[in-house]
């Protein structure tokens, strides 16, 4: 169980070509500087934009199939996605937002305790910090049970100590996590810290042979953990 | 009676206008496909008609000698032409871009990730359009909205071709301040502009307020 994703497509100034699969309840970080294909890559996983060829599919469910010609709309993939910088819904409540595509009510109200928001659960978006805006675009995104999550660089527009907490946050949540989870970030501790498998990406491929399980350990350095990663970045 | 036509002639046909050009402008600001190019410059056309040559081919099409025209009063019992109904229409065909112009910007002015996120969430594309475009583009519909209703208050060349001036009917005050010049009765012709005047400044100044907050 879990999801595949064998993808190639070929843009002006990149070409990619990955290939990699992510077994439910375990975190995928995709990791890499900036312009190296991270997010093209999941925005293509959440059918966002379309690849040029290849396959994605989630056990058997097939999303995306180039040779069968099979596009599954992005409404249809059963998908959790957190964008960089927030998009919850201006017009909505905190919790109207948790809440827009599903009926799951106790779920939210679950969730915005976990992340410590429930005291915003009727202030507008607007009315909240970048933080608590964040915090809200995960529980959206846990709020529907995804199949699929989909973390871009959530963290990267945080202070220290919002990211401090998100993190924790996610890492008490992994746990309970019911789905494949593809986390992208640039940066190399987020990746070490939340992510089960790293995948580093450089120019729109998984550089062969980085790609490694962690099995982590608070007390061990990251140095001695993922030297190779820890002197490329 | 001939403000309380112009008001009630303005509110039907934006409320017409609102409601069926609304999915239109949303379409053509976030679609991309052959032959749009055609669709929004015929959409346009009556921006750049004099209003005398519009109303003379709506005075053609509604007339009972054309298809549209001779349906209408088998169907009806009475013609288009010179009825309040016939320049409703003709207030509503002629105020098409007014409708659709600052609803397709706002349109396609909301953050895309707006969409793209409400799709991820499972809603399909009518859905996005009720719960995500309408109600965080309100004020733009509103503006779209105040923009029609001034437009049809002060409609005056198609009106005249297409209604003609029978009180009561298609009377508007555009129509009766042009009578009542047309008679040298000034005072009649001032009273009516200064009714209008301020209605049309106030609207426009909504207009302004809410584009300015878009």
């Amino acid at each position: 169980m879990g999801l595949t994703v064998n993808l190639q497509r070929k843009m002006a100034f990149l070409n990619i070509d990955v290939s990699f699969f992510c077994p439910v309840g375990k975190i995928v970080a995709l990791v890499g500087p900036s312009g190296a294909g991270k997010t093209t890559i999941i925005r293509m996983i959440a059918g966002l934009e379309n690849p040029d060829g290849g396959e994605i599919k989630f056990s058997d469910d097939v999303h995306f199939n180039s040779k069968s010609g099979i596009s599954l709309a992005t409404r249809k993939r059963k998908l959790g996605y957190v964008f960089q910088d927030c998009t919850l819904f201006p017009h909505l409540t905190v919790f109207q937002n948790v809440v827009f595509a599903t009926n799951r009510h106790s779920e939210a109200k679950k969730l915005l305790a976990h992340f410590s928001i429930s005291h915003l659960a009727n202030k507008r978006s607007q009315e909240i910090s970048g933080g608590e805006k964040q915090r809200c675009a995960i529980c959206q995104a846990l709020a529907r049970n995804p199949q699929i999550l989909l973390l871009d660089e959530p963290f990267s527009a945080l202070d220290v100590i919002n990211r401090r907490f998100l993190r924790a946050s996610m890492k008490e949540l992994k746990r309970e996590l019911r789905c494949s989870v593809i986390y992208v970030t640039h940066d190399i501790n987020d990746a070490l810290s939340l992510g089960d498998i790293i995948l580093p990406i450089v120019d729109g491929k998984v550089e062969q042979g980085w790609m490694r399980e962690i099995k982590y350990s608070e007390h061990t350095p990251m140095a001695v953990r993922l030297p190779k990663l820890a002197i490329a970045y | 009676m001939p403000l309380y036509l112009s008001i009630k002639l303005a509110t039907i046909s934006t409320a017409v206008l609102i409601i069926s050009t609304m999915p239109i402008a949303y379409v053509l600001a976030r679609s991309d496909w052959k032959g749009k190019m055609f669709v929004e410059s015929l959409l346009s056309l009556p921006l750049v008609l004099p209003p005398t040559m519009f109303g003379f081919f709506l005075l053609y099409i509604l007339s009972p000698i054309s298809y549209i025209g001779k349906m209408w009063g088998n169907a009806f019992g009475s013609p288009l032409l010179f009825s309040f109904t016939g320049i409703v229409l003709g207030s509503v065909i002629y105020s098409v871009p007014f409708a659709i112009q600052p609803m397709k910007s706002v349109f396609a002015k909301l953050d895309k990730r707006l969409y793209e996120s409400a799709s991820i969430l499972g809603l399909s594309p009518i859905a996005v359009f009720f719960r995500v475009a309408i109600p965080n583009s309100v004020s733009g519909i509103m503006a779209s909205a105040i923009l029609v209703f001034l437009h049809s208050i002060g409609a005056f060349g198609v009106i005249l071709m297409i209604g003609g001036s029978i009180p009561n009917e298609t009377r508007v005050v555009s129509v009766a301040i042009f009578e009542a010049v047309l008679s040298m009765d000034y005072e009649k012709a001032w009273m009516l502009s200064a009714m209008l005047l301020p209605i049309s400044y106030v609207f426009l100044l909504v207009v302004n307020k809410l584009m300015k907050e878009k």
